[in-house]
Formats: structure tokens, sequence, C-alpha cells
């Protein structure tokens, strides 16, 4: 038996130098964990919380924060990756692979060649300052590399490789069926075990599918999807995941109070105040004066919650739908007046009501002369899932978004609950995907940043400037009118896009098989985005949302080609080693992914390979979207920006800090 | 993140199944589990060994709840048989002995992981297709017009748990009792609202088995020196009565007075407004003419006095669960205010005092419902909770028919016809079929044996007392011979009928011992054998719904403990 308890210093009281060796022990162990997870191939993690739940999970965030991690760095690392998760809905294993092979990278770099990263200030005297300057250093140029370098690549050389899920055919936006569906699949396949995630992956995309009608709504459908998700959806523990199903409209997850029958259409009413009123308030006291007073009283309000309900009753209100509990003496009346209640609704699922009737309930005690605004009410039955019993509940809605539900099923509660995390990290994914990525747009020329970029490329030579022709700058007339051949349907793009290619892009020293892409036009249902949308995005919608790239660490072995191709020009010595490192360390993605599947495959060759994209090899690899990959980068290289900023960590004494958040805080504190 | 204690960071084990601790803890599960397993299986004593409760039992219910696991894989594994369980009540043993075996036997095979549990998964869809299919030689369709193959089920439910301390007569008995109860509640076709009713179980310690009984309506319990005071002096009231059913208290306390505060003044008597707000009720009451008054909760002594005087008969602390079965019998609506409804009053047949054992009860009898009480007699507490376990297992077991009137062969013989099934389907497989699931023909042939033998060894769990396992060659059903006899000749002169009582012993059947490496072979299909399943009597059934999902439990729980890469403890 292999058993280890994550190293961890204990932190009170004492300080502790850090460098990147330290931070990168700490990467380490976490990669150690997390790399027996990752990718198609990965197994999952058991994880018993001290209640005694169990909790089964592949997720990386859930691994990661399950592990209760003490030291600082650690714990930095965590928060970030959850941030990051929160943000795109996957990628917390990413985050820590690609974490741990930069820092492995800075760290044989440093090994190799002491001096580089701090040849310019070797005149500092002591080497704890020398070392001091040098991580600020690798901090602020971290950040320039990605706003430089990283993002112009990306936009410039990386964007004619994104495929659109959108296709446009006659001026109607539709939404491609097969890429979406290879989106969510490659998902689910580094989320959930290798049995299910088929399964699921298909039901997630009916479920998308189901709940829009026109392919423009989807932004805000996903959106919406997201947001109300934990009331979309019903956890059924005990069945198999093969029972779960798509229902039509809404189920709230209580059971009728009080169920009285109704044929046919009828109006409904949301409260968030009890309809029956005692004798005080909480703010309001009651004097009582005399016997008859107290039995008057009392018997006034019956007669009122007895009044209100008839009222209701003859107003044809059939059901009653409330955020608190209501009195008995009120579900009494209520089911002599025929009018079902559904009480002690959470404020999720009232929400999810308002949203979808556009009635906001009003907090005041219901009164006979003001009723509160009524809606439509298709139909309202009772129905049992799993062995309990909810609502079904179908609404007429005029939105874009059509509610449907999800039943989720698992064999025991711990795996359902991860299937919901699983199914809502998608529909993050999904708004990420369908947000327009705007993170590359194309930098004006007087930016100084853009301006290094465009420095380099003159100096690159031939080399660059077909790269640069093939993929087009706007200021270039013959390329205009590609943009316009933006999204069309793989038949039409055949001829021309394929034909002005031609003429335009010629081949030549390993850019050349990124512009071979558009020839081997793929046969299957993929659309691959012609060009870059700095001059269309105006006048094409969602030409700059629904991007996605083949998977499978084909969108990392492209970039490190870029990066090491502009470290061989870039004259900033720092940088340019930056770049090397940084393109070695994307390497672990693939190489991580390939040991997994054991065949052996030769990286620098499969880059090759993986860019002659077509439907067989994008069914093999899959495909991401671009804005969550990118966003892992991003994450990632802030992330390690504040890391190696950090030179001590120190421990601070429990009883000295009344205030445990700042304890958190000075612990982590950088110094400089 | 506020925290006042420090947390110890969790401990983590990587490739939990490797370890030995994995494989030892399973097999004693394993072992445990089967050990329980049919009508002879062993029993368990379940106690806290500090003077608490003693269980003595065999069900899968009881045993798992009573246990607290130490390895964290076997609670996964505890945990989802307890949710099946949960569900259809019934083949929870099945499900953990399958489970314990598949592991422990897909543990060895050199095959990758995934691999095997993707094959366990094609494999899990041929046996449901095949168990769902017209064509499946295993499996009985329930007449309803007869009440043969349901006495036979009740009957086999209640005889796989020995823990019960029936003799056979007994077992008959209970198992009409049941189905009684069961074709009671279901309503007539005619019924304008078809609304299946319900069956409580009321269980009565002391008198002897035999003095079970199914009564229409409902029991409540009496105290017996409650019943001089209860009772109206002019005794019970006789037919057709009036009933009023109180959800409210009638206790007549000044309470619900909202959150706010209540002065009184002085000389106002807050009490004396209720009480007399309460007698105002029953002055109602009698002037309705309500004959009985049943409540939830309690009612004052004052309301009772008065309602007697009145020849009302008034009983309380009635409690939350018999409300709505006493609702649905009576037509009453629960009462919730002090001035109720005349529409809210139910009706009544008839009220009677029955006595079992030491307890008394009182009898309401509806006009025509479908609530119906099972009374259930043992000698002592042990074997009566076990009773009564089984019998609700026999219930949902019949319940469960109405959606799929189904049964499957019981006695080890389903499991031992899939097995050979499953062997004759996987060595005729074509390339396709492997090309599809991206495996080898050698990979594919380890992991369907691997999936038979786990089936097969289920199949012998039944069998503990060292007795020989064999299988015929020609229906593949499950044939039990005694231990003594040893000769492979004489082990077919030594049994004469097989495992689910289907088969008779006859001469030109070839045998075989049960998992021993033989010629796969195809089992009759269903069009040869549908004959003789229909003509058969007193067969051993189980349910169909309950064993298919109990299948599919186990081989889902098997790939998610194959497929753990750690294990995280939080030791907090």
């Amino acid at each position: 038996m292999f058993s280890f308890v994550l190293q961890v210093a204990q932190m009170q009281g004492h300080k502790e130098h850090v460098d990147i060796g330290k931070i990168l022990q700490v990467a380490e162990s976490l990669e150690s964990i997390v790399s027996g997870c990752f990718g198609p191939e990965g197994g999952q993690v058991l994880f018993i919380k001290s209640t005694g739940d169990l909790l089964i999970t592949k997720d990386g965030r859930s691994i990661l924060e399950c592990l209760l991690l003490d030291h600082p760095v650690a714990r930095m690392v965590v928060s970030a990756a959850s941030r990051h998760y929160s943000i795109t809905g996957d990628g917390v294993k990413s985050f820590v692979l690609l974490l741990c092979a930069i820092l492995r990278e800075l760290q044989a770099t440093a090994d190799r060649n002491q001096g580089l990263l701090l040849s310019r200030k070797a005149t500092l005297k002591n080497q704890y300052q020398r070392q001091g300057h040098a991580s600020r250093r690798l901090s602020n140029i971290l950040l320039t590399f990605q706003s430089r370098v990283l993002d112009p690549i990306i936009a410039q050389h990386l964007r004619p490789h994104f495929i659109s899920v959108f296709s446009t055919t006659e001026g109607n936006i539709t939404l491609c069926r097969a890429s979406i569906q290879r989106t969510i699949d490659t998902y689910f396949r580094g989320r959930l075990g290798c049995n299910i995630h088929q399964f699921i992956s298909r039901l997630a995309c009916e479920y998308l599918y189901d709940c829009f009608l026109r392919a423009a709504d989807i932004p805000v459908v996903v959106g919406l999807v997201s947001k109300y998700f934990s009331s979309l959806l019903t956890e059924v523990p005990g069945l198999p995941v093969e029972n779960s199903r798509i229902l039509p409209a809404v189920i709230l997850h209580r059971a009728f109070t009080v169920y009285c029958p109704a044929e046919g259409e009828v109006r409904a009413l949301m409260v968030t105040e009890p309809i029956n009123q005692c004798l005080s308030e909480p703010d309001v006291a009651f004097l009582v004066s005399s016997d008859v007073q107290l039995q008057q009283s009392q018997l006034y309000l019956r007669q009122r919650t007895e009044n209100l309900l008839k009222l209701l009753q003859r107003k044809d209100i059939r059901i009653v739908f409330s955020s608190v509990k209501q009195h008995d003496i009120v579900l009494y009346y209520a089911k002599l007046s025929g009018i079902s209640i559904v009480d002690c609704l959470p404020s999720e699922e009232m929400d999810l009501l308002s949203m979808i009737t556009g009635v906001t309930p009003k907090s005041e005690p219901l009164n006979d002369f003001l009723l509160p605004e009524t809606f439509p009410v298709v139909s309202c039955k009772p129905i049992v899932i799993g062995n309990k019993k909810y609502v079904h509940l179908v609404l007429r809605s005029s939105l874009a978004f059509q509610p449907h539900s999800l039943v989720l099923c698992g064999p025991v509660k711990g795996f359902t609950e991860q299937l919901v995390s699983s199914f809502h990290g998608a529909f993050k994914m999904l708004t990420q995907l369908f947000q327009p990525f705007t993170a590359v747009e194309e930098q004006p020329a007087n930016n100084a940043d853009s301006c290094l970029l465009k420095r380099t490329e003159e100096q690159s030579g031939t080399c660059e400037r077909c790269q640069n022709d093939s993929v087009g700058a706007p200021c270039h007339p013959e390329n205009n009118d590609q943009a316009v051949h933006m999204h069309l349907t793989h038949s039409e793009e055949k001829d021309s896009a394929g034909a002005s290619r031609e003429g335009s892009a010629s081949p030549s020293c390993g850019c050349g098989d990124t512009g071979s892409i558009e020839r081997r036009r793929p046969q299957g249902p993929f659309i691959i985005q012609g060009s870059y949308s700095s001059a269309g995005t105006g006048s094409v919608p969602f030409a700059d949302v629904g991007l996605v790239f083949p998977g499978a660490g084909t969108f990392e072995l492209l970039l490190k080609d870029y990066l090491h191709k502009f470290a061989k020009i870039c004259q900033d010595a720092e940088l340019a080693s930056i770049c090397t490192v940084v393109g070695n360390a994307f390497l672990c993605i693939p190489r991580q992914i390939c040991k997994a599947k054991t065949r052996q495959i030769h990286l620098p060759q499969r880059t090759k390979e993986m860019l002659q994209l077509d439907s067989l090899h994008i069914a093999e690899t899959g495909l991401e979207p671009v804005s969550c990959k990118y966003q892992l980068l991003a994450s990632v290289l802030q992330c390690l920006s504040q890391l190696v900023a950090i030179n001590l960590i120190i421990g601070v004494k429990k009883s000295q800090s009344a205030e445990n958040e700042e304890t958190d805080e000075d612990k982590l504190e950088a110094d400089h | 993140m506020e925290r006042l204690e420090q947390r110890t960071p969790s401990l983590c084990t990587a490739a939990p199944l490797t370890a030995a601790s994995l494989r030892e803890s399973l097999s004693v599960m394993q072992k445990m589990l089967s050990s329980c397993y049919g009508p002879f299986g062993r029993l368990k004593q379940v106690h806290n060994g500090s003077g608490g409760y003693v269980a003595t039992t065999s069900q899968s219910s009881a045993l798992l709840g009573g246990l607290s696991l130490s390895h964290p894989a076997l609670q996964l594994l505890a945990a989802s048989i307890r949710n099946h369980v949960s569900t259809f009540s019934d083949s929870g043993l099945f499900a953990g002995i399958l489970c314990c075996q598949l592991i422990d036997r897909c543990l060895n095979l050199p095959v990758s992981t995934h691999r095997v549990i993707k094959l366990n998964k094609s494999l899990l869809d041929m046996c449901l297709s095949y168990l769902k299919s017209e064509n499946c030689a295993c499996k009985i369709n329930v007449d309803f017009t007869h009440s043969t193959s349901l006495l036979d089920v009740t009957r086999s439910v209640l005889c796989s748990k020995p823990a019960c301390m029936m003799t056979m007569k007994e077992v008959d008995y209970v198992s009409l009792l049941v189905v009684k109860a069961f074709l009671y509640k279901v309503p007539n076709e005619s019924h304008p609202k078809p609304l299946l009713g319900r069956t409580l179980i009321v269980t009565v310690e002391g008198p002897s088995l035999m003095e079970s009984a199914f009564i229409p309506g409902v029991l409540i319990e009496m105290p017996a020196y409650s019943w001089s005071r209860l009772i109206p002096s002019s005794g019970l009231p006789s037919t057709s009565i009036k009933l009023a059913l109180f959800s409210l208290s009638l206790c007549g306390e000044f309470s619900d007075t909202g959150g706010g505060v209540i002065d009184v003044m002085a000389g106002v008597d807050p009490e004396k407004v209720m009480l007399d707000q309460l007698i105002a009720l029953g002055t109602q009451l009698v002037n309705d003419h309500v004959q009985v008054v049943v409540c939830q909760k309690v009612i004052h002594p004052s309301l009772r006095q008065y309602l007697k005087e009145h020849e009302v008969l008034a009983v309380d602390r009635l409690g939350a669960t018999l409300m709505e079965p006493l609702s649905q019998m009576t037509g009453a609506q629960p009462i919730a205010s002090l001035c109720p409804d005349s529409a809210c009053y139910g009706s009544l047949k008839q009220i009677s005092k029955v006595s079992y054992g030491y307890k008394h009860y009182l009898h309401l009898l509806p006009y025509d419902t479908a609530v119906g009480s099972i009374v259930l007699c043992n000698r002592n507490e042990t074997s009566l909770k076990e009773l009564k376990r089984t019998c609700q297992t026999a219930e949902h077991t019949l319940n469960l028919l109405l959606k799929e009137p189904w049964l499957l062969l019981g006695g080890g013989c389903t499991e031992a016809h899939i097995a050979a099934y499953i062997r004759y389907k996987s060595s005729n497989l074509h390339g396709g079929h492997l090309e599809d699931l991206r495996c080898t023909a050698s990979e594919y042939k380890l992991v369907a044996d691997c999936f038979c033998s786990s089936l097969e060894a289920v199949a012998r769990s039944l069998e503990h007392d060292g007795g020989e396992i064999l299988t015929d060659l020609q229906d593949g059903h499950f044939w039990s011979a005694p231990p003594d006899v040893n000769a492979n000749a004489e082990h077919a002169e030594s049994v004469h009928k097989c495992g689910c009582q289907l088969l008779q012993r006859k001469d030109g059947l070839k045998w075989s011992v049960l998992g021993s490496p033989r010629q796969p072979f195809s089992p009759r299909s269903h069009s040869d054998v549908s004959l003789r399943l229909l003509a058969a009597q007193n067969l051993i059934l189980d349910g169909f719904t309950a064993k298919c999902h109990a299948l599919r439990v186990a081989i889902d729980t098997a790939a998610l403990i194959l497929d753990l890469a750690y294990v995280v403890k939080d030791g907090n």
C-alpha cells in the first residue's frame, strides 16, 4: 500500500523562504494526484468527508478542495484554480499540470543558466537581494509575456485554425450539432468515468437543444440554464445512471401540500408571506382587553383566511406557490376551496418561476382588495421521481428559453452530486463558449505591445511575411473579401475560400501545414472559420462566439511551435527565454494524454499529424472551446506571476490574531 | 475562511485497489453476504457489544445498516446496495455478492481497467436485453387471473429469510395473507379513480404466528385501561357512522399568537376563551350528529368529557402516519379550523374492538375502500421484526408486478441460465462487435468468462452445506447435489429437481459441474419451455424488476470501485 500525507510544513510561528524550487515542490505534490485523474483515461477519486458522506469525483476542483491543504502556497494554487473553474467550469487539472510544467521548466532554466533571468542587475551584492529582485522581475515578465506575446500570437496565428460551432446558410445562423456534441463529449470525457460519459454527454446535448428554439438565442439560453441550474435539475440517488432523462417544463422540488386536481389551463399566484395572520407580529404587540375581544379577534382572523381563499377561488386561482410555510388552517380552507398549495419553495425556484412568468411576487401579506398579479399555468400535477414526490409544472413561456428539467440518477448520493456538478460545469463551459472571444482582439498599430511583435515579424523575413499574408491583416484589400466568407458551410467554402487560399498562401517553413488546413477540408459537418474576425465583427453576427479548437493537446502543440518560432526572432533575451520555457511547458498536456493512451507517439511528429484536420481526426481529439483554453493560459500565468513574487512565508501564531481572516492573508503576504 | 480548530489535511491513498487490505475486506464482506444468501443462509447477530439491541437477521438492509465499515470502497458498496434496497426492497444480497465477486475477479485480469469496465457494461446490456426480450427462457408472465404465481413469489420471498423462523405451513399461511392484502388494495377496473390502496402492518409480539390475520380497514391501538374511559355509555356506535378527523390540536392551549408580544389585561383568561371555543366546537359536532371524533394531536379533557356525555366517541393522539390512510378510507378531510365545514366529515361502516395477544385495537371498518391491515404475530421481537421486513419486501415485490408483470425463475436458475447464455453468445461473437468495443477477442473472452463465473458464483452461494452444484446442458439450470455423493455419475442420480423446481430429472440429460470449463452451449429458448412454464406449480420465483436493477447496480458499483485512482479521507 502506497500512501502518503502531503508534506506540509508546520506554519505556526516561523518564517520560511520561498523560491521556485519550493513552489515547484508543492505544485508537484498536487500534480502527482491530479495526473492520475487527468484526461479520458484518468481514474476517479473517492473522498470520505468528515461526516462520513462519500463523494466520487473526477473533477479537479473537488479533488483539490477535498485535500484540505494547509501549506499557504498550495492553498493559493487551489484557490486560483477554483477561480478559474468558476469562470470556465473546467480545466482545473490542466491548470495544475501546466503550472507545474512551467515551474519545472523555469527551474531547469535557472539551474542550467544561473544568470539568464538576472543578467542585468548582477551588481546587487548579497544573494538574498539578488534573488528577490530576480523573482520580482520574473513576475513582471510573465505578465508582459501574456500581453505582448501570447495574446498577439493567438490573435494572429492561431485564429485561422479556429472552428466555429455556428454556420450561416443564406443569412440564417444555425448551430452545428455535431460540433456542439463533440465539444460536450470532450468535456465529459475528462469529467466522468469511461462507462457513462457518452450517455451523459448525449443527454447534455439533447437538453441544450430542447431548451432553445432559434440558434441566435443560444448565448442567452445557456446563461439562463447556468444561472438557474440548481432548480432545473433533480437528483435521484439509488437508480442507475441510465435512468437519467429530460422532462419538459419545470419540476418544483416540493410535494403538493394540498392537491386539488384541476383540468385545463388555470391561473396561479405567488406569495412570499403567510396567508394566515396571527394576533401579533414581531413588531406589533396585541393587547387583550377582554374575553370577548380575544374571541372576536380569533374568529375574525379565521374568517379572514377563509374569505381570502374564497376570494382566490372566485378569481379562478387554482394554485398558490408559497416561499414560506402556510398554516394548517390555510391548507384546510384551500382544500375546501379547491385550491392547490405548494409551500416552502426555495428562493431559487421562486426566482425561476418569476423569470419564466415575468411576475414578481410582492413581499406583503395578501389582502382582499389588492391581489397580486396572477399568471396562467398550462398544467400542474404531482410527479414521482425516484421515490420522492415533486410538482410538475408546465408554464406558458414567451421567452427564448424553453424550460426543461433534467433528472440525474446514480447509484449513490456522492455520485449524483458529481453528475450534477459536472453538468453545471458543462453549462459554464458553454456559457464561456458563447461569450464573445474578445481577449484576442487585434491591437491597434500604434500600441507598444503590437509594435514589439511587428518589429520581430519584420525581422523574421520571408517566413513570417508569407504567414502574415495567409492570415491577413485588416489593411490588405485582398483579405477583406475573405472576411465575407467567414461562415460558409463546407460545400460552399470548398470552392471559394479554398480557391482564394490557394492563391494567397504559399506553404513554407512550418507555417505551411497551417495553411493546408483549409484545403484539406473535412467532409464532416465541421465549419472552419476562414479568417480572423477583426474586419468582419460588425457585419457578421456570432463571429466572435462559439469558437472551438481540436482537443487532445493540439492547441498546446501548435502554440508551442509558434512560441518557439517567436523566441528565435525575439531580441529581448528574457522574453525569448520565457517563450521557450512556456512553449516547452505546454507539451506536458499532450504528453499526459499520450502517456495514458499507452501508445507512445513521438510528439514533434504529431504536431504535423494533428493539423491535418479531418472529421475522423476531430472525432478522436474532440473539440474544446477556445475561450476556455485562453482563459486557462491567462489564469496560469497570473497565478504564476503571483507565486514567484513571494519570497517569504510568515506564520502567525493563532493567539495573536483575533480575526482568522487576517491570518490567511498574512501568511501569503509578499513582502516586496 | 473562518475556522476555530486547526484542520488536519486529508489522508490520500493512491491506487487503493492494489492494496491487500481491500482484497481482504472485500473477501470478508463477500463471505458474510454469501453466507446469508438464500433459504439455507446462515443467520447473523448484529449487536453493538455494549448491551444494545441484538438483531438476528440475514437481510441485507438490516445487516448493512448495522455495520460500520472500515474500508472506503466497501462503504461505497454498502451505500449503493442500501440505496437499491430502499427503492426495491429485494435482491440486496444478490447485488452485493455479485459486485464483490466481480471486483475480485476483475482485479486479477490482465486487461486495462477501463476496458474491463466497458466490456462489463456491454455484457450487462446483453443480459438485460435478453431478460427483457420475448425469447427469455427464465422469465414467466404473471397471470393476474390466477393467484398461483403471486403466491409462489411471495412464498419464495418469505422462504428466503430463515430468520423469520417459520415452518412451511406458516409460510403458506403468511403468503396467503400478503397476497390477500395485495389483491384487496388493487382497485377494480371499473373504479373511476384507480388509486392503489395501502396495506398497514401491525405487529403483535407473543401470540403464535398462525394467529396473524388480514383485516380490511384501520386498527388503532388502545391501551386496555382507557377502554372504559373511552367508550360512551351507550357503547360503540353501530352502523353508518359519521366521523370527523382533526389535524388541529384540540388541547385548548392559547398558542399560535405570532411572533409579537401579547399583553393580557387583568381579569382576562385566554385559556377560558379557548375552552369556550372548544366547547362551542363540541356543540357543533354534536348538532351535526358526528359520532366519532379522531384527532391527530391531543383533545382537551373537558371537550372529551363533553363529547362522551353526548355519546360521541373521541380518539386522540393518532399520530401523523395514520392520518392519510384514515382520510383516504373514510373520505374525511383533516380539519384544521375550530369552525369545521360539514363537507369535511367522513363515514364509517362499523367500529369494533379487536384484541390480539395482550393488545387491544379499535377497528375502523370503511364502506368501500382499499385500505387494509395485516396483523403479524410472532413469538419474539427479533423474528417479528424480521418477519415485518420480509412481508414489506414481499408486498413491494408484488407492487412492482403491476408495472412489469414478469417474474424470474429463482433458486439460482436464472443466474446459471444467464451465465450459460452469455458464455454461448460471447463465444460466437462477430468481429464487428469487437471493433465497436475496441478490444481483442481474447480480451473479450477473458472479461466475459470473469462476468459469467461471477454470476455462477452468486448461484453457488445458495449452497451452504458443501454440496456439489451441477448444471444441465439443455437449459443451463441450477441443480444442487448433496455433499456426500462423490462420483460424477451418481450426481445426477441424487438430484430430482432443479433450483427453481421447474425441471425434473430425466434420462438423457447431460450434466456438468457449474462453472467448470466446458464447451459453451445454447440454452433452450422460450418457445421450447413455454408449455412447461405455463403448467408449472410451486415454483421458486424472484421479482423481475428488483433483480434486473440489482444486476445493474452490481455492475455499476463494481465499475465505480474499479475506476478509483485515489481515496482521500478527511480525518477531522
